[in-house]
């Protein structure tokens, strides 16, 4: 107990920090782009009052939504397989190698020529920018599997399904998990990216508006409220992880 | 004996110190004066002249530093927070910070915008654009205001669909592969693209002949720096006129120049540069006045791109560019490019 109370003493001295360097900053350098932390904190609080907010919001979270639910589900497909099969892994690992070093801004153009300037090459730049790290954890999380567990089950019978259901998936959920996190991460940094650099939409689209205008409060809002977001989904994907992987002890990287 | 020639010797030190102190009193020593100029990273022929004038300083003893920067709202903010001493951004983002209490003020021309509404087969006048998809570089800024103001001139009630891609380059690649009808765009890329031949694109009106007495952009100054470096300010905006003027005089010149400094081949350097003379977007006399300075500010106020109730003298400080111009003098008027009409 005084253990927490404790972290959260020392988080709220490190919050009060980060706020006092921003506030100092900021006046220091006085320029139109650079606000101070209360016009900021001014600016989010009117920004949760504005539709065009949320309308935006939505906009960009329908690309977000889809693209990572498609890279979750073809990651985590893509990682078991490869981590189950090493001629599987054989076959894909070079693709996966080269989305892992692609740096996936240049991407950008070459998807929304293929695919037109909508929701769908919005949802393929979020699933690109999110894909690889979760296969490649979720890979990590199957080969890391200690191999007496699957010889003890199979030496009991177990047949290919009830591996996968009572090892291989239980076994390799927290790297899953570590894997979504990750991910979800670089969605988010997809999402903003295609919308800053490619077809100004949603918040992407209101970022722009707001600097062109110099609005810098409010541009930085924009920005604290998704790195918000980011932050309580990761906290969630880490909740979820306790819940469903309460024996996780190790931990996976990108 | 020898103290009389100590102080003989001690006196000569001291006239010819005295002598080079005044001798560099009357002009500034150029050599210590460093310019930093503020400009977008698209370099292309129309900054050519500039780029030239720049080099007259340069073999003046002044020293001209530029800061390529992505955006305007950036270079603003670097002229503001005195990171770059002259500027050359639009100017409605210069007076929208102005407007916000930035002590900017416009001092300079740069040039006519050569901006241009380029479109495929499909759209061959105003009235096509309706639900097409036009590719913008941004929801707010001139180039939608002016869009807007021409759709409502010449084909009220049409409803195209406006597409905001910051890049030009992206803007040019989705007109390129069809995903965009039309896509506001530089007017050396359509006749890049025009010379490539890969689509036939045209255009379907431009910057200069539609609006001619819209002042896009210009070369912008901190107020303070201004005043204290008068001097410096001066001899930039002449040295930018006569670059000017030598390219309208002798057009030979701004070709060779853009081959040599853009790494363009001849044929298109002369195409593009003979596109901008005959618009005439390098004025002789730098263009900018108090009336037409005011008559964008009542655009951009209608278009409600800038506060309203913003006057000229807010904004702009001729003073030194007529101060310049009264020195090497005034050129007759250029005619209007392209007979264009009159200013909203």
């Amino acid at each position: 107990m005084a253990d927490r109370a404790r972290r959260w003493r020392a988080r709220a001295l490190s919050a009060l920090a980060l706020v006092a360097v921003w506030e100092l900053t900021a006046r220091w350098i006085h320029g139109l782009l650079f606000p101070t932390f209360t016009q900021t904190a001014a600016a989010f609080v009117q920004l949760l009052t504005l539709r065009q907010f949320w309308n935006a919001l939505w906009v960009s979270h329908e690309a977000l939504l889809l693209g990572f639910t498609i890279a979750a589900g073809l990651g985590i497909a893509a990682g078991l397989v490869m981590g189950r099969w090493p001629a599987a892994d054989a076959f894909i690992d070079p693709y996966l190698a080269m989305f892992l070093v692609t740096p996936m801004s240049a991407l950008i153009p070459v998807v929304i020529l293929a695919l037109g300037l909508k929701l769908l090459a919005r949802t393929t730049v979020v699933a690109l920018f999110a894909f690889a790290v979760i296969a490649v954890n979720t890979r990590t999380g199957v080969r890391t599997l200690q191999s007496e567990w699957l010889e003890m089950a199979r030496s009991f019978g177990a047949n290919e399904r009830q591996l996968w259901r009572t090892i291989v998936l239980p076994g390799a959920m927290p790297s899953i998990i570590t894997g979504l996190r990750l991910g979800l991460g670089r969605a988010f940094t997809g999402m903003v990216a295609v919308e800053l650099l490619l077809v100004a939409v949603g918040v992407g689209r209101l970022i722009l508006e707001y600097q062109g205008a110099f609005e810098s409060g409010a541009v930085y809002a924009v920005i604290v409220f998704l790195v918000i977001e980011a932050v309580v989904l990761l906290r969630t994907l880490r909740a979820a992880e306790r819940r469903l992987a309460p024996w996780a002890g190790l931990v996976a990287t990108e | 004996m020898t103290r009389i020639r100590v102080t003989h010797a001690l006196c000569a030190c001291a006239l010819a110190i005295a002598s080079v102190a005044a001798a560099s009193c009357r002009r500034p020593a150029p050599s210590t004066v460093r310019i930093r100029f503020g400009d977008l990273i698209n370099v292309d022929v129309r900054d050519v002249p500039l780029r030239m004038a720049f080099d007259d300083l340069a073999a003046r003893g002044y020293t001209v530093e530029k800061v390529y920067v992505s955006s305007s709202a950036m270079t603003t903010d670097l002229l503001i927070r005195g990171d770059v001493d002259i500027a050359m951004v639009n100017n409605q983002t210069v007076w929208t910070a102005i407007a916000k209490g930035a002590e900017l003020r416009t001092v300079g021309p740069f040039t006519a915008t050569t901006g241009v509404l380029a479109a495929g087969a499909a759209v061959q006048s105003c009235s096509d654009l309706d639900g097409k998809s036009v590719g913008a570089p941004g929801s707010t800024g001139l180039s939608p205001v002016l869009f807007r103001t021409y759709v409502e001139r010449h084909c009220p009630g049409t409803q195209p669909q406006l597409v905001v891609m910051p890049e030009a380059q992206a803007r040019t690649d989705a007109l390129l592969a069809k995903r965009l009808d039309a896509a506001m765009l530089p007017g050396e890329e359509l006749l890049k693209l025009q010379r490539g031949g890969k689509l036939p694109l045209h255009s379907l009106y431009d910057y200069a002949s539609e609006f001619p007495d819209v002042q896009a952009e210009g070369l912008h100054v901190r107020r303070d720096w201004a005043a204290q470096h008068r001097g410096v300010l001066e001899e930039f905006l002449r040295a930018q006129l006569l670059a000017y003027r030598r390219v309208i005089q002798n057009p030979q010149v701004l070709y060779d120049e853009s081959t040599r400094r853009l790494k363009i081949d001849a044929d298109t350097a002369a195409a593009i540069g003979r596109s901008h003379l005959d618009m005439h977007i390098w004025d002789a006399n730098g263009q900018l006045t108090d009336g037409n300075v005011q008559s964008t500010i009542d655009f951009l106020v209608k278009a409600n791109a800038v506060p309203a109730g913003m006057k000229a003298a807010q904004v702009a400080d001729l003073t030194f560019l007529n101060a310049v111009l009264d020195a090497i003098g005034r050129e007759p008027p250029a005619p209007i490019a392209h007979g264009g009409r009159a200013t909203p």
